[in-house]
């Protein structure tokens, strides 16, 4: 067949289109994808251009330049035909059950929102807060925090060193020594921040987590302050019923030293949640505040842990993949 | 730590189950990590199957008449293996099995069978249910099964805090419970050999060349010993306590560690053939093979015990290989030692070894527990080796190690705890603990603690144990809180919340990036990163330069997940070495974000959502500045990026506060990423942000609604395609002034009836004064103005 004969062809066709167009059997969207999709019949027709002479080319362009057009025109006017005797749906019966434009929102990370909410409820007992730098030196994360330089202590923290004397911070626990070197006592201070351990990465453990640590100093604060001040955060961020126990541990920097654990109903068993204590006299010492006269407490709690009883979150890695399937459900 | 119930019973009555001393202890501060119940067997005994016949009911079923050497016993068995004459164990009616089973008469297919014969599985010796335990022939009937194999004891494992190394043992955690239950502690009794007895200086001399690093030197011999296995009950108690049985020379030195928590040493006597020991500094370079064959590289941190010419031992963490006992010694010297606690964890340390016995030398040993320690040894080579003591002992102690001497307030107590604790509590409290006391006054204690608590140096450690053992549940809980504190500054973090719930508003989810990052992704920025000296990994050597690196990659991460568009930002610490050293290290807090794929995914009312472009990503940062009523940020061109293929600075006078534009492929090439459409990022100084948007709260103030209409005008330029938007509202800006409200771009249109490199773009311009209702004439006089100045000063041509 000629161009020319298939350009009839194709303007036959049409006309037999807009008559099933008229009396329904075919649809606008069908007739427009038919002849002027993309891969519809006259894209068609100019993809045999390319085959010409290219003597016919100019010629047989202009041909279907024309025919296209006209098609078009006569498309336009029978829809707009159509358009004025459809029948429209009365004002009544709009469909309201369509979906509405979508609005897309993100998340605020877990962290950053367990964060907030700690920072939050220790504002209202009076806690300002502060920050510290990630990197630090022995002075601000072990010196001055009373961990002699052979100390085992040092042993429990797994340190990332940049050289010998610089350390990734094990703990927001260097913000107290930054504090204190700047301050006068009596302080009341929430320390949240990014700390360092050099753990092998597991579901348990990541080489970096966050940490909520509070210092609280003055003439007169005991350990039952610090019991009531832990509790009181508890059982804002666990509910009124949060079982807790309180346990003798350890810490460099804090005597007595406490572990505190909750007690986890899903998994029947204690889980630890902050380590906490009296400032050892010596930190104070170390900071130029006089042990017989200033008094205070010091706790340190881990946020992803936090999050992951609050939200049942079983794999800590999960905190720093990025993966939307994760944070879009803290919404 | 792991300590065995029944040893305990050794040195204090235990009435708790497991599971109850487990959560007493761990009360005291001695957490208890994991407790093994123990597998008891009752009713079990060897026996004899002497006839074995068909069940009438049932073919796989036997009826066994089965002997156990008291009396006969028919038992219905379906084991396989089972033949007339086989033995084997048999739980008899009333028997209980581990786990818990409990054998009763039973009838089957209606006969009667009285007891079980017992499979390797039903009495967990093993997993294997094959058939019935075969035993030797020639086994006695009627003995108990616990005799032949014994169940695991019950045992607790503790996680020891390193200030308490005095926990580290049997009767230090029996000291503990006696001190809580206020039960009898019952020390070991020891046979001490003659008081002056000096027979053993004929076989050793000891000679103390570094005093500093061994105050204390306790030596004996002890002869014809015997080399073999140790009794039952000592490999049981050492199983549960987690130490394999060697010999009973090895399991010894072994069980008095684990009971008195003194470590101890015993070489075998003809490896010292110069009869003298020698405790001195090893040379730098000084080798010794050790016990586990591998020879170690000394230098002079590290303390030697040598026979005067050789090195036999390192002090304090771990034997020589030649001097090691052998089936065939007979005479071994006994060392019990006190070494320097900072000497044995750097030569620990330095040589990656930790033992057991380094673990309680570097946490601090007891130097009285020496002589206990060397005796018990002595008494147990005598008893369970044959041994015959050279009697006498000696000890070298150049260097006595002082308690020190604390006075101990209750005024203090009281402060601390924040409760009342009586003063006879107290007393009864610092005696439980060990330590000497004398009251010096009401309400004050002269104390010297023992020597096997080195933690106790100070009236707070002191404090710290009578709260410890009155208990931490017993301090009342009570949150009191008074008094304003006048602290500032106050959180300079506290307007990142807005900034961040602005960007969650614009869509973007909130990502925190691992910080560690290879020298590669760090260093590919140009910058020098922060290097880690012991990185877990090399993809984790070096702390990251910036945050798109980190965004790209959980850009990547979700598209390999079926979610291809993305808005990620992140709001963190990045880290440069701008020199060497501590000092040299710049800490920045920066916000990043990036867009990848389509605006939104397809839906009803949207079947072709737009592709997230340069605009879009400006867009967001331009709707984040306006929330945050930051205005004049511009954005201009920057080629010095590696990151962006077009990359632009983002500035608010004059400063530079970050970047943004389209990342390059090669890029992410090179940063081992995979290439994909477009994604555009940006990255700000978040420090400086926050400074600035505080300051703008600061400076905001109230302007008055003006009540005169505004007038809007339409005006068409042709311009050239160099001249920028920006460049047309900058030059109505100055001529409006403050009458003018706001300009934009409406449409830009390109024709070639406008000539080639031409392009008309319609401008909306909206005047309006606070003063006055703007004329005709105003407007006219300020339209004809700018057309005039953008004819001239920009080529313009007015289009009509």
């Amino acid at each position: 067949m000629s161009l020319d004969q298939q350009i009839e062809a194709v303007r036959e066709q049409f006309r037999t289109s807009l008559d099933s167009l008229l009396n329904d059997s075919k649809s606008v969207e069908d007739i427009r994808i038919e002849f002027f999709g993309r891969k519809g019949k006259i894209a068609g027709l100019f993809a045999r251009l390319k085959e010409l002479p290219a003597s016919e080319k100019p010629s047989a362009g202009k041909l279907l330049n024309e025919l296209r057009n006209n098609l078009q025109q006569q498309f336009d006017q029978t829809q707009e035909k159509l358009e004025s005797t459809t029948s429209k749906p009365a004002e009544d019966y709009f469909d309201y059950t369509l979906p509405g434009v979508p609005v897309k929102r993100g998340t605020v990370h877990p962290i950053q929102a367990t964060m907030d909410e700690m920072k939050d409820i220790f504002q209202t007992i009076g806690f300002n807060v502060a920050y510290g730098p990630e990197i630090d030196d022995d002075r601000h994360n072990f010196e001055a925090l009373n961990f002699p330089p052979h100390h085992p202590a040092r042993d429990m923290q797994d340190t990332f060193f940049v050289d010998k004397q610089t350390v990734l911070r094990t703990h927001t626990s260097n913000v107290q020594i930054h504090l204190m070197e700047n301050q006068r006592p009596p302080l009341r201070y929430l320390m949240p921040g990014k700390v360092y351990r050099n753990e092998a990465i597991s579901f348990k453990h990541y080489c970096l987590f966050h940490q909520v640590e509070g210092l609280y100093v003055d003439k007169n604060v005991s350990f039952v302050d610090l019991k009531g001040t832990v509790y009181y955060f508890l059982q804002k961020m666990f509910g009124k019923d949060v079982k807790a126990r309180f346990r003798p541990s350890f810490f460099p920097f804090t005597e007595p030293s406490a572990e505190v654990d909750i007690w986890n109903e899903q998994r029947n068993q204690w889980m630890e949640i902050v380590g906490c204590g009296m400032v050892d006299p010596n930190v104070f010492e170390s900071v130029g505040y006089d042990p017989a006269v200033w008094h205070g407490f010091a706790f340190g709690f881990g946020v992803e842990r936090i999050a992951m009883l609050k939200y049942k979150i079983d794999d800590i890695r999960l905190f720093y993949q990025s993966d939307v399937r994760f944070l879009e459900q803290f919404k | 730590m792991i300590v065995a119930i029944d040893w305990l019973k050794d040195f204090v009555e235990i009435k708790e189950t497991p599971q109850e001393l487990a959560d007493m202890l761990t009360m005291l501060g001695m957490e208890a990590e994991a407790v093994t119940a123990a597998e008891t067997v009752e009713n079990v005994v060897t026996a004899r199957v002497s006839e074995v016949n068909p069940h009438p009911n049932a073919d796989r079923l036997k009826l066994c008449l089965v002997d156990d050497g008291s009396a006969t016993h028919q038992v219905i068995c379906g084991a396989p293996n089972v033949y007339a004459g086989q033995i084997s164990l048999l739980a008899r009616v009333g028997a209980k099995l581990p786990g818990g089973q409990k054998i009763k008469k039973a009838r089957l297919r209606g006969s009667e069978s009285f007891g079980m014969l017992c499979s390797e599985r039903e009495l967990q010796l093993s997993d294997s249910h094959e058939g019935l335990l075969d035993l030797p022939s020639d086994t006695a009937l009627g003995l108990d099964a616990n005799e032949l194999f014994p169940q695991p004891l019950a045992a607790i494992e503790f996680e020891i805090t390193p200030n308490r190394p005095d926990c580290l043992s049997h009767y230090g955690i029996a000291r503990e419970i006696a001190l809580k239950t206020g039960r009898e502690l019952q020390p070991l009794s020891l046979r001490r050999g003659k008081e002056n007895a000096n027979d053993v200086e004929d076989f050793v001399d000891i000679i103390i060349d570094d005093s500093e690093g061994c105050p204390r030197y306790i030596a004996g011999i002890v002869e014809n010993i015997k080399v073999g296995p140790s009794p039952d009950w000592m490999v049981q108690r050492l199983e549960a306590a987690g130490q394999r049985s060697i010999n009973n020379i090895v399991d010894i030195s072994n069980y008095v560690l684990l009971e008195l928590g003194h470590p101890n040493h015993i070489f075998d006597y003809r490896h010292v053939p110069t009869k003298k020991v020698v405790i001195r500094r090893a040379g730098k370079g000084e080798t010794i093979t050790t016990l586990d064959d591998i020879e170690r590289k000394l230098d002079d941190q590290h303390l030697l015990i040598t026979d005067g010419e050789q090195p036999i031992a390192i002090a304090g963490i771990m034997g020589g290989e030649l001097s090691g006992v052998t089936d065939d010694t007979t005479t071994v010297l006994i060392e019990s030692a006190y070494f320097d606690p900072v000497r044995i964890r750097k030569g620990s340390k330095s040589l990656g070894l930790m033992t057991e016995a380094s673990r309680r030398f570097e946490r601090g040993a007891d130097p009285q527990a020496t002589e206990d320690a060397f005796w018990r040894v002595v008494n147990l080579l005598e008893e369970l080796a044959g041994g015959q003591a050279v009697p006498g002992m000696i000890d070298a102690y150049p260097r006595k190690v002082a308690m020190p001497l604390i006075t101990l307030r209750k005024s203090e107590i009281d402060l601390i705890a924040g409760c009342e604790i009586t003063s006879d509590r107290i007393a009864t409290y610092l005696s439980g603990l060990g330590i000497e006391w004398q009251q010096s006054q009401s309400d004050e204690w002269l104390c010297t603690p023992p020597s096997f608590r080195p933690d106790l140096e100070r009236e707070i450690d002191l404090i710290e144990e009578i709260i410890r053992v009155y208990g931490y549940d017993n301090v009342p809980v009570i949150p009191n809180y008074s008094g304003v504190y006048d602290q500032s500054p106050q959180d300079t973090l506290k307007p990142l919340t807005h900034i961040v719930n602005i960007m969650v508003g614009l869509g973007f989810n909130q990502c925190y990036s691992n910080s560690l990052q290879s020298a590669d992704v760090a260093g590919s920025l140009g910058q020098i990163p922060v290097e880690l000296m012991n990185p877990l990994s090399e993809e984790m050597s070096h702390m990251r330069t910036d945050l798109l690196t980190g965004l790209l990659k959980a850009d990547e991460f979700n598209r390999n997940n079926g979610h291809p568009n993305n808005r990620l930002f992140e709001i963190g610490q990045v880290f440069t070495q701008t020199q060497p050293g501590f000092k040299g290290i710049v800490e920045e807090k920066r916000m990043a974000g990036l867009i990848s794929g389509t605006v939104g995914t397809q839906h009803f009312h949207d079947s072709e959502p737009a592709k997230q472009s340069f605009f879009h990503l400006k867009g967001y940062l331009e709707a984040l500045f306006n929330n945050l009523d930051i205005s004049g940020v511009i954005f201009k061109p920057n080629s010095e990026t590696a990151q962006f293929s077009h990359g632009f600075d983002i500035s608010l006078q004059e400063e530079e506060l970050g970047s943004l534009g389209i990342i390059n492929p090669d890029y992410l090439k090179k940063i081992g990423l995979e290439e994909t459409g477009a994604l555009i990022g940006f990255e700000i100084n978040a420090d400086r942000l926050l400074d600035i948007y505080t300051q703008t709260l600061e400076q905001r103030r109230y302007q008055r609604i003006t009540v005169f209409p505004a007038v809007a005008r339409d005006i068409n330029l042709v311009l050239d395609d160099n001249i920028m938007v920006e460049q047309v509202s900058e030059l109505v800006e100055n001529i409006s002034g403050n009458l003018l409200k706001k300009i934009a771009p409406m449409d830009i249109f390109r024709h070639k009836s406008l000539g080639s490199g031409k392009k008309s773009i319609t401008f909306r311009v909206e005047f309006q004064s606070s003063e006055r209702t703007l004329t005709d004439d105003d407007i006219a006089k300020m339209m004809d103005k700018i057309i005039a100045e953008a004819e001239n000063k920009l080529g313009a041509e007015l289009r009509t």
